[in-house]
């Protein structure tokens, strides 16, 4: 699960992440691409889920008014939002403390297992 | 119904006759199979839609391989031929043609596994119409086909897939994986009875609904469909399209309890439109295979699409001063979802149909 992923889950599930195992993968910059993002993400939730994994790479807590001119500055967005994966790991939802977990990168928002 | 298919016939056949000839003398020419100058062919024949019930695909095959034999004087082959003549039959069109490639048009070298036929697939993700920096969501991916011919279009935009089944989330994430799109694609396991994104965070969704053959829900398709679509609405943002993948049942099932009848009389202002839009023919005869096409489907449209001058003027009339008219008919239970177009297309064995529409602002 890429962080901009993780940033577009219902709000009740975005609390905690813990995550067992991280991967980072390089993916192509686009800087188009990001600056069209930005707008859309919660900046905080994303700020948070990359500070919980060690991957907080210097971004600002609040978003600068300027991002778009700046190319470092999208360059550390992109990594963030697109090239740090959680592969194991767990989201846990702050107000009831339930857990879904992430396995081999996939997410399980399934409410109940028989559900399937 | 016949009649047009048959000027659509000669029509295309002409057509194919030339091209057919062209190729001809080239096969001919450093071809040592054929027998005497004959030329070894076959045909190949598929029904789908309702005139599937009425042909025997393989019986009438054998009638065109025939005919066409005794009229040009060639020979069918059926084993090792030297072209092959297609022929599908659905209830619109005859189309009629000779492969030019080995391989069929929807073998892809970037899908590993295909669910869904993939030139289905591409002209789904083509009606979802994203803009770069887009987020495209499939709420029931199975094994991401039409995510793959999404993300190959379009690099610059991010694709999301969920789906309940463990099993086929597995085999999209080796296929995201073998095309290289793990970058692009990314999968979530949920249910589409509760997606789980943010209100308005998709900005086109694309969904191959079950159709109850060869991938079945536990609860029937219709029963869960009000809360599916209401999530759909739920997720996409106004101005995005939803592309939906239908049985030819469910179509009729969701124009028949989520069509709003109030809207018929107050200013419809363009008719809904059924055809196969994907063909090439334009002819007018196609036109109004569309329409009879329409009146089997759904009787209560067809006032709208045949007589689409009257219905205007009779709302003209009954809501005179009335505000901008709306342009398309809405769903009734989802307001916000305006249907734009549906398409019949030939799925092989069946045919599925595809409905897009669009989320508008309710003011």
């Amino acid at each position: 699960m890429k962080l901009l992923t993780h940033n577009m889950l219902t709000s009740h599930v975005k609390g905690v992440t813990k995550a067992t195992e991280v991967k980072v993968t390089d993916v192509d910059f686009n800087s188009e691409f990001v600056s069209r993002m930005i707008p859309k993400i919660e900046w905080s939730v994303l700020v948070e889920a990359a500070d919980t994994l060690g991957h907080l790479n210097d971004l600002p807590r609040d978003l600068p008014p300027d991002y778009e001119s700046s190319e470092d500055f999208l360059r550390k967005v992109h990594h963030v939002l697109l090239e740090v994966e959680v592969l194991e790991g767990n989201l846990k939802c702050p107000e009831s403390g339930r857990e879904f977990p992430i396995t081999k990168g996939v997410p399980n928002m399934l409410l109940n297992e028989d559900e399937v | 119904m016949l009649p047009v298919s048959c000027q659509n016939w000669s029509k295309t056949s002409e057509l194919e006759q030339q091209e057919g000839e062209d190729e001809l003398h080239k096969a001919s020419s450093d071809s040592t199979s054929s027998v005497n100058g004959q030329q070894m062919f076959r045909v190949s024949c598929r029904c789908s839609g309702s005139i599937a019930r009425m042909f025997n695909a393989q019986e009438l095959g054998r009638m065109i391989g025939t005919a066409v034999a005794k009229h040009f004087g060639w020979k069918t082959e059926l084993k090792d031929p030297e072209f092959e003549i297609n022929v599908h039959l659905s209830d619109v069109y005859w189309v009629v043609g000779i492969p030019v490639f080995r391989l069929p048009l929807a073998q892809r070298s970037y899908i590993k596994t295909a669910g869904l036929r993939p030139t289905i697939a591409w002209t789904m993700a083509f009606l979802a119409d994203i803009k770069a920096g887009s987020v495209l969501l499939d709420p029931m991916c199975g094994v991401g086909t039409i995510l793959l011919e999404a993300a190959e279009e379009r690099q610059d935009s991010v694709f999301i897939g969920t789906d309940i089944s463990e099993s086929q989330l597995k085999m999209a994430h080796q296929n995201v994986e073998s095309a290289g799109l793990s970058g692009k694609i990314n999968l979530i396991r949920g249910s589409a009875t509760e997606i789980p994104l943010q209100p308005a965070s998709v900005d086109a969704i694309v969904c191959d609904l079950p159709f109850g053959r060869k991938f079945k829900c536990k609860t029937d398709i219709r029963t869960l469909l009000p809360t599916v679509l209401k999530e759909m609405e739920r997720v996409l943002r106004v101005g995005g399209n939803l592309v939906l993948l239908l049985s030819p049942p469910l179509s009729v099932h969701i124009q028949k309890h989520f069509s709003s009848d109030r809207m018929v009389g107050s200013g419809i202002t363009s008719p809904v439109r059924v055809d196969s839009s994907f063909s090439t023919d334009t002819n007018t005869q196609a036109g109004s295979a569309d329409r009879k096409l329409l009146q089997q489907e759904n009787p209560r449209r067809r006032n709208e699409v045949a007589d689409g001058e009257a219905a205007r003027a009779h709302a003209e009339h009954t809501v005179a001063g009335a505000s901008s008219p709306s342009p398309a008919l809405p769903l009734a239970d989802f307001p916000s979802l305006q249907l734009n177009a549906i398409y019949r297309v030939s799925l092989g064995l069946t045919d599925g149909l595809i409905h897009w529409y669009k989320k508008v602002l309710l003011t």
